[in-house]
């Protein structure tokens, strides 16, 4: 140890004896952290978990302070774990063993490993070697919570997430004796970094992708995978992109990283978090009354440290993690934390990584004290090694008592609602989307839109007292579209929820208050009475397709719009791409040469080349680009000139103010399509006016197109689908 | 502890002022914010998370010739993860990526084994199945590096179709390790894959990382034929990875005729593979 390093120490409070005064660390004789290989790259995003790099090893500080003893308490002693890498780890309650993460080879992948603290020995835990297992968080009742990219769905690909292209990690868990491995419902993306709170639940990360959404937001949930809610992020609680390593400070208060979702190498601002309402108990700060979105708040205890991907700054750096030592209203953390920019570019071009090391963090007065700070490696995830409490466990929810293989969705009043009020009556019932990406055979992308892969698995009818209720596909990832009679939707609910098999999600009404309490009648509800509509929740996964007209599934662009298009609109003089009263047009001009060229609205399938100057757009089909407009192209980054009159005819996620049924005027599809009842009294039809009258079913088609998010690809027409 | 040296941080420091400055502060959100400056800019830094990161963001962005010949450079970068976001920001613009298609079918022809290698990233991104036949002929051309038949293998299972199987099959038994290895992981993500056939054979291949891939792919569908192989290595093989992966297969399976082979396997000597048989033995019917 320098000069330099001992004066810092021996200023810290605690150092080399109890008698020099109280610490936020004197109560603890040792620290647990792991010691791995500094890295440039791989840890691009915050969802990123592959990255390999041998030689880490889980290591004791004893007594926890700059001359401490480290010593190693795994595994370079044995041959099979001399080359493994360690993500992450567990300490258990009693604090006598460890659960780590840990990838042994290049060819292998990120097992889970339990450490006997007394014994020293280890063994691998029974998981699929062809999967990866991350995040491990010890469970009351002896199990253990994991992160995975093994499947629930048996035969089914596991999602990709549609920017970072990785396969996506889902949660479940295992007994610590490896029996009773379970796979929990999944999210369209990653569910990452879980943390458990003294209430028993479990709190963690979820990247939330839906149309414009991209975001790391944490959820609740509890320990068996069941009752996933929001908890903070959305609804306005948000401050920067994504939330993750949350670590209970107090009941309802954790303390997480927040940062940009990428570049960052997974660090940045330590946010105290709290979930719910605040109040102090015996000189802690707890934040569990009425948690919810709408009470949860956040402070910054590291203000100068930036929220987004840019680079930080000397003597400010970013954090990697931030383990609470007490529940002050400013806490005291145990944190791994870097100087200098620690971003990826910056870096990069200096050609030198970061180095994280543990300090002792005041969040009060924004001072660190060095710990343990080892060149050339990373020494992250520090842990006391002191035995807790260990959180209550809850019991699993009961099923359904429908059906123990399908998940109950629905809700009590669908009139419910803190988002604006519904028209009486106005809503016929509720369309439920499944969502997908391309891992099923699309490639990566599935149109002009921001949307994801969709297929609607029904519409289930809002019976008199406002309630509904269908069956829906276990451990699929939907969402819900409450429509009218027109069946053009009246709100879009933009998160995907899903359930294990046989569980209940039951919703007081559509995105009702998240601080009152839904009321209804006595009783149950009439959608129970009546019993749930089943949608597609026995089909399984490649079979849930279009096959009868009248019940459209996922909506193939060329193969169930294009014909409606040649045969009722594209025809010669007519929506056909030839300038004139039919078509209108927008013209881009490059300020800067003087270049133009005209796009001129055309609804045949012909496909797109379009250049200009130096300029290429693609846009699918001639139709596809018609449709969804260029304002899909995101022309402003090259300074251009829009001009013209042809508008954006269709918003994806919006039928009901789409343009496009301005002009064709939709006709009612519940109880039963009738071509004399439309949604707009007024207006005329198109169609009718041109002479090709659209069908009902063909204005079914188009109008679910709109509301799931206008894609051009879908199970029907995936390529890597077809024989 | 030590502490690092003063000269470092203030180089870092001076690179990420000249870089603040230049580019500003953009949105932190997925998907946008980008720009070919910025793309340039990172490549210019060398980063590869940086560049991914940058070419993530501009994923709608039109592009000039400059931009575009910009980009298609970083589909030869010596990083696979930056050839690989190069060739999904192609497939987001469909005519640009039959161009990428053409050039790609072009280089797995003729092209220098470095250029197959990129070609087959590039097509596992932008792919449509109907190159499955080109790729295929790669992996059987004679005079390639391992590396680059192997990354052909890889992109038939990133397009996942199955006309791909006859191919793959074939790949299983090349001489390269490599290859073997690859053939196996990609006959998982092919969909609707049904079985493991192909794969049981490797079980008991030469090669350690082949039989450890091996091992977990019969597992996984589960290939009741590689039961025999399976229990002899669940005991004998000298490593502890494959025997573990075996008998995690075996559980699989669930076969009782193996339970005398995963009760020696529960007893083995190594921490990795005790657990599993135990579990294994669970499993059996």
């Amino acid at each position: 140890m320098t000069a330099l390093a001992a004066a810092v120490v021996s200023a810290a409070a605690g150092c080399g004896g109890k008698e020099q005064g109280t610490g936020p660390l004197d109560e603890v004789d040792a620290i647990v952290f792991i010691e791995r290989a500094a890295r440039m790259d791989g840890l691009g995003d915050i969802f990123q978990y592959e990255s390999y790099v041998p030689g880490a090893r889980l290591m004791k500080l004893s007594p926890p302070t700059a001359d401490g003893t480290v010593t190693e308490l795994c595994c370079g002693d044995l041959p099979e774990y001399e080359g493994a890498d360690i993500i992450d780890y567990d300490l258990s309650f009693d604090a006598r063993s460890i659960v780590f993460s840990a990838r042994l080879s290049e060819d292998q992948r990120y097992g889970l490993f339990l450490l006997d603290l007394e014994s020293g020995g280890v063994e691998q835990l029974p998981t699929d070697p062809d999967a990866d297992f991350v995040y491990p968080t010890f469970l009351p009742g002896d199990r253990v919570l994991f992160a995975t990219n093994a499947v629930v769905e048996e035969g089914a690909p596991q999602f990709e997430d549609e920017y970072e292209r990785r396969t996506t990690l889902q949660l479940g868990s295992v007994a610590v004796d490896g029996s009773d491995l379970q796979l929990y419902s999944r999210n369209l993306s990653h569910r990452i970094t879980s943390t458990v709170m003294s209430t028993g639940e479990v709190l963690f990360t979820q990247w939330d992708h839906l149309d414009e959404l991209n975001a790391g937001q944490l959820l609740r949930m509890n320990p068996d995978g069941t009752r996933v809610r929001e908890a903070f992020g959305k609804e306005g609680t948000g401050i920067t992109n994504s939330y993750y390593k949350a670590i209970e400070a107090a009941p309802g208060r954790v303390i997480a990283i927040g940062s940009s979702r990428d570049r960052t190498f997974q660090s940045g601002a330590i946010l105290d978090i709290r979930l719910g309402e605040t109040h102090e108990v015996g000189g802690e700060l707890w934040a569990d009354i009425e948690m919810s979105e709408k009470n949860a708040s956040t402070r910054i205890l590291t203000a100068q440290v930036p929220l987004d991907d840019e680079a930080s700054f000397e003597s400010v750096g970013r954090y990697y993690n931030a383990y609470p030592l007490n529940s002050k209203d400013y806490p005291d953390l145990l944190v791994s934390w870097a100087d200098g920019p620690v971003q990826s570019d910056v870096n990069g071009a200096a050609g030198v990584a970061p180095d994280f090391g543990l300090y002792l963090f005041d969040s009060k007065n924004g001072t660190r004290l060095p710990v343990y700070d080892k060149k050339g490696t990373w020494e992250i995830n520090p842990i006391p090694l002191t035995p807790r409490t260990a959180p209550p466990e809850i019991s699993p929810a009961g099923t359904n008592g429908v059906d123990d293989d399908a998940v109950l969705i629905g809700a009590m009043n669908v009139y419910s609602t803190s988002l604006g009020d519904f028209e009486d009556g106005a809503v016929w019932g509720v369309r439920v989307i499944e969502g997908f990406s391309g891992e099923e055979g699309v490639g990566d992308d599935f149109g002009l839109s921001e949307a994801e892969g969709a297929a609607t698995l029904g519409v289930a009818e809002v019976r008199e007292d406002g309630s509904w209720a269908a069956l829906v596909p276990a451990n699929v990832p939907v969402h819900q579209i409450a429509v009218d009679k027109y069946d053009v939707g009246l709100r879009v609910e933009p998160v995907w929820i899903t359930g294990r098999p046989g569980e209940s999600r039951f919703c007081g009404g559509c995105h009702e208050s998240r601080s009152a309490t839904t009321v209804i009648e006595p009783g149950i509800t009439d959608a129970i009475a009546i019993g749930p509509q089943d949608l597609m929740s026995r089909v399984p996964r490649f079979e849930r397709v279009t096959t009868e007209p009248t019940r459209p599934v996922g909506i193939p662009w060329d193969t169930a719009l294009q014909p409606i298009f040649d045969n009722k609109c594209a025809m010669s003089g007519c929506h056909d791409g030839v300038a004139g009263a039919a078509n209108k047009s927008f013209t881009i001009t490059d300020p800067e040469s003087g270049q133009s060229q005209e796009f001129i609205f055309n609804l045949t399938g012909d496909p797109i080349d379009f250049a200009f100057g130096e300029a290429m757009l693609s846009g699918y089909s001639a139709s596809h680009l018609s449709l969804l407009g260029a304002a899909m192209l995101e022309l402003e980054e090259l300074d251009l000139v829009i001009t013209g009159d042809m508008p954006t005819y269709v918003l994806p996620g919006d039928a009901r103010n789409s343009l496009l049924f301005g002009v064709l005027n939709p006709p009612r599809q519940f109880p039963e399509p009738d071509l004399d009842d439309r949604l707009f009294p007024d207006l005329p039809d198109h169609s009718v006016e041109m002479g090709f009258p659209l069908t009902a079913e063909e204005f079914r088609l188009l109008v679910e197109m709109a509301d799931n998010g206008g894609q051009f690809y879908s199970r029907e027409n995936a390529p890597g689908l077809q024989p | 502890m030590n502490h690092r040296t003063i000269a470092r941080p203030i180089a870092l420091g001076a690179v990420a002022l000249a870089l603040a400055l230049a580019a500003g502060a953009p949105d932190a959100h997925a998907g946008r914010g980008g720009s070919f400056a910025r793309i340039r800019s990172a490549t210019q830094h060398g980063n590869p998370d940086a560049i991914v990161a940058e070419l993530e963001k501009a994923e709608n962005i039109p592009c000039t010739s400059a931009c575009m010949t910009f980009v298609l450079e970083l589909l030869d970068h010596d990083s696979y993860a930056v050839r690989d976001a190069a060739a999904w920001w192609f497939a987001r613009r469909p005519a640009q990526m039959v161009e990428v298609t053409e050039r790609a079918l072009d280089r797995l022809a003729s092209g220098s084994s470095v250029e197959v290698r990129s070609a087959a990233d590039a097509l596992a991104r932008v792919g449509h199945p109907r190159v499955v036949p080109q790729l295929a002929a790669a992996i059987a051309r004679s005079g390639l590096s391992d590396e680059a038949r192997a990354h052909a293998v890889r992109a038939l299972g990133k397009i996942g179709h199955l006309s791909a199987n006859p191919a793959l099959a074939q790949a299983m038994g090349d001489g390269s390790a490599e290859v073997r290895r690859e053939a196996i992981q990609a006959w998982t993500r092919i969909l609707r894959q049904s079985g493991a056939d192909p794969v049981v054979a490797l079980v008991t291949d030469a090669d350690v990382s082949v039989r450890r891939a091996a091992a977990q792919v019969v597992g996984r569908f589960p290939a009741a034929a590689a039961r025999a192989s399976l229990e002899g290595v669940v005991v004998s093989d000298p490593d502890p990875a494959v025997r573990r992966n075996a008998a995690w297969a075996l559980g699989r399976i669930g076969d009782p005729a193996s339970r005398a082979a995963l009760t020696a396997a529960s007893e083995d000597a190594s921490s990795l593979v005790r657990m599993t048989a135990r579990a294994a033995l669970r499993h059996l019917r």
